[in-house]
């Protein structure tokens, strides 16, 4: 939180913010701002894992404009070549700021691309927390295992704008509507929690202390100093 | 004591930091296959039989993925090596270059740390104009960025070693036609098979070497430009022009006190570039001269380079863009005459 109020004290020294947070102590490398710049980056994570044979597997989270990039065909060829430890996440939201999906792509699943390069794609009905958990779950398993990348497409769907700026008049209302109605995860999950007998006063809690603990950094973040601005001129090389 | 030349140089830093860390790994098109060309210019001979292939990457055609997988794995606690065939081939890896390797220990407030070394032949040796870049400027431009110039085998054994041990992405730009002893016609005459120490050394980043000392103009150039410059240097001297010829060694960091105390000595600073004219890194260094030196010039600052056109692939055309040392010779008299 400190980071996005761009405080020192945040996880990128106030040099990122939402741009890029990040902290590798908890294993998110400083997010890339450039869509599919991190493509490339993550089949090296994954050489370098398997090198120094370490049984991590790196992750790359990307959206379906992305998958349009040249980075994403030089990445998933190689990574298929040397079979390794990485998992590419395509969220297929149906817009990639405000181009449909059907402007960018003839073919219906982006996770058929992964025939092209010899290696496995998945798809995943994206609002449903616990098939993701799943499909990510096989697909960690055999990255360890030495089976190589897989491309795992999730079917999903942004809720508002693709920026603080955008309105959104691209998208039929009624798609919206439909989404916000039918396809909620969260209410999805829910509802899967009740038929699992935990009851509606555990799931409200679970909802209330989430929304404390992020108030709290709210005031935690907004108490800390202005930055100091010296600081724009530190980090620049490794000392 | 060993001769040795460029390329040899370059193989035999590599070869020593690479027996000596694990860490290392090379990463690039056609540098480990068998029987193969051992990388551009044989630089990288024999190195996939001693280390492997998996410390001796082959990768497609994908100059993204070179850069971007070396970032990923100086990120995991590797020391990666990268290297492009030419260096007009990193156009394709621009974003990893700018936007990503020098970038991440500043957006991460100092947390990522990218040990990276990335390798490219540069200059003109008729191969038309996709295959002669000197693209030094777009690297110098980026911060995060250090940048190292070896126009020697000596220099390219310490730089390399310098370049591999630091923490900091940085960026080697080498000339073609100095990897091996045949370019020695090029390279005005002069012997490109030189000493290299056998014992261990590094030179440091961010200072330059005064190749010839003299005291009427200060001429700053690097790679095949020093060897031009140094091959007419004794003409000069019997026209009563004695020039002082500083290499930089390394652009970033910049070794700006040799480089102000040869102005305050000679009062005069002629920059030969191989790269265009317009935006060249020797219009960075004219600008610091100006903003920093400007009261020891005793006349404006000279640049002798490349006209602002793409390299013409016809050698007649190329010898006449390209400076010459008749052309650097002549310019240098008439900048002094003036």
């Amino acid at each position: 939180m400190a980071e996005l109020f761009a405080k020192a004290e945040g996880c990128s020294s106030g040099k990122g913010g939402s741009m890029h947070m990040g902290d590798p102590d908890y294993g998110m490398l400083t997010a890339i701002a450039i869509v599919g710049g991190g493509f490339t980056i993550t089949a090296g994570l994954a050489l370098a894992y398997k090198y120094q044979k370490k049984d991590n597997v790196a992750v790359y989270f990307f959206g379906d404009g992305a998958a349009n990039e040249g980075a994403f065909h030089e990445a998933l060829n190689f990574a298929s070549v040397h079979e390794l430890p990485c998992i590419f996440v395509c969220e297929n939201n149906l817009y990639a700021a405000s181009t449909p999906f059907r402007f960018a792509f003839k073919i219906k699943n982006i996770a058929d691309r992964a025939k092209a390069y010899g290696m496995r794609g998945d798809i995943v009905d994206g609002q449903d927390v616990l098939a993701v958990y799943e499909h990510a779950g096989e697909a960690i398993e055999r990255a360890r295992e030495g089976k190589g990348p897989t491309l795992l497409e999730a079917k999903t769907y942004r809720f508002i704008g693709h920026s603080r700026s955008d309105p959104s008049h691209y998208r039929p209302k009624e798609e919206l509507e439909e989404y916000k109605k039918n396809k909620d995860p969260l209410e999805i999950l829910k509802k899967r929690m009740l038929t699992l007998d935990i009851n509606k006063e555990e799931i409200e809690k679970i909802d209330s202390d989430a929304k404390s603990e992020i108030e709290e950094s709210v005031r935690y973040a907004q108490s800390l100093p202005k930055i100091d601005t010296q600081l724009a001129l530190k980090d620049v090389f490794i000392k | 004591m060993a001769k040795m030349t460029l390329a040899q140089a370059i193989r035999e830093a590599i070869r020593e930091e690479m027996r000596a860390d694990e860490r290392i790994v090379l990463i690039g098109e056609d540098i480990g296959i068998e029987g193969g060309f051992g990388g551009a210019f044989g630089v990288y001979l024999g190195l996939s039989e001693e280390f492997g292939h998996d410390r001796v990457i082959d990768t497609p055609i994908s100059e993204k993925l070179i850069i971007g997988a070396a970032i990923g794995m100086a990120i995991a606690g590797l020391r990666p090596i990268a290297d492009f065939q030419y260096s007009d081939f990193m156009f394709n890896a621009m974003d990893e270059l700018v936007n990503e390797a020098p970038m991440f220990t500043y957006m991460s407030g100092g947390k990522v740390s990218v040990p990276l070394v990335v390798r490219a032949p540069i200059g003109a040796s008729t191969r038309g104009a996709q295959h002669g870049h000197c693209p030094e400027s777009y690297i110098y431009h980026c911060p995060g960025w250090m940048v190292a110039c070896p126009s020697n085998a000596y220099d390219a054994k310490g730089l390399l070693k310098s370049a591999i041990r630091d923490p900091n992405p940085v960026f080697v730009f080498e000339h073609k036609l100095l990897y091996g002893s045949k370019g020695r016609e090029k390279a005005g005459g002069f012997e490109l098979e030189i000493d290299v120490p056998d014992e261990e050394y590094t030179i440091p980043f961010g200072k330059a070497a005064i190749k010839r000392e003299g005291k009427s103009v200060t001429v700053i150039a690097t790679h095949l430009m020093i060897y031009k410059t140094m091959a007419i240097a004794d003409k000069l001297s019997s026209d009563g022009i004695d020039i002082e010829l500083i290499d930089p060694r390394t652009l970033v960091p910049l070794d700006k006190e040799t480089i102000f105390a040869s102005i305050a000595k000679t009062g005069r600073l002629i920059i030969v570039e191989e790269d265009n004219l317009t935006l060249g890194w020797g219009s960075e260094i004219s600008a610091v001269v100006a903003e920093e030196a400007i009261f020891y010039l005793d006349a404006p600052i000279k640049r002798i380079a490349m006209p602002d056109v793409p390299l013409p692939f016809a050698p007649r055309l190329e010898s006449f863009v390209v400076p010459s040392q008749d052309r650097i010779y002549f310019e240098i008299k008439r900048f002094m005459e003036d």
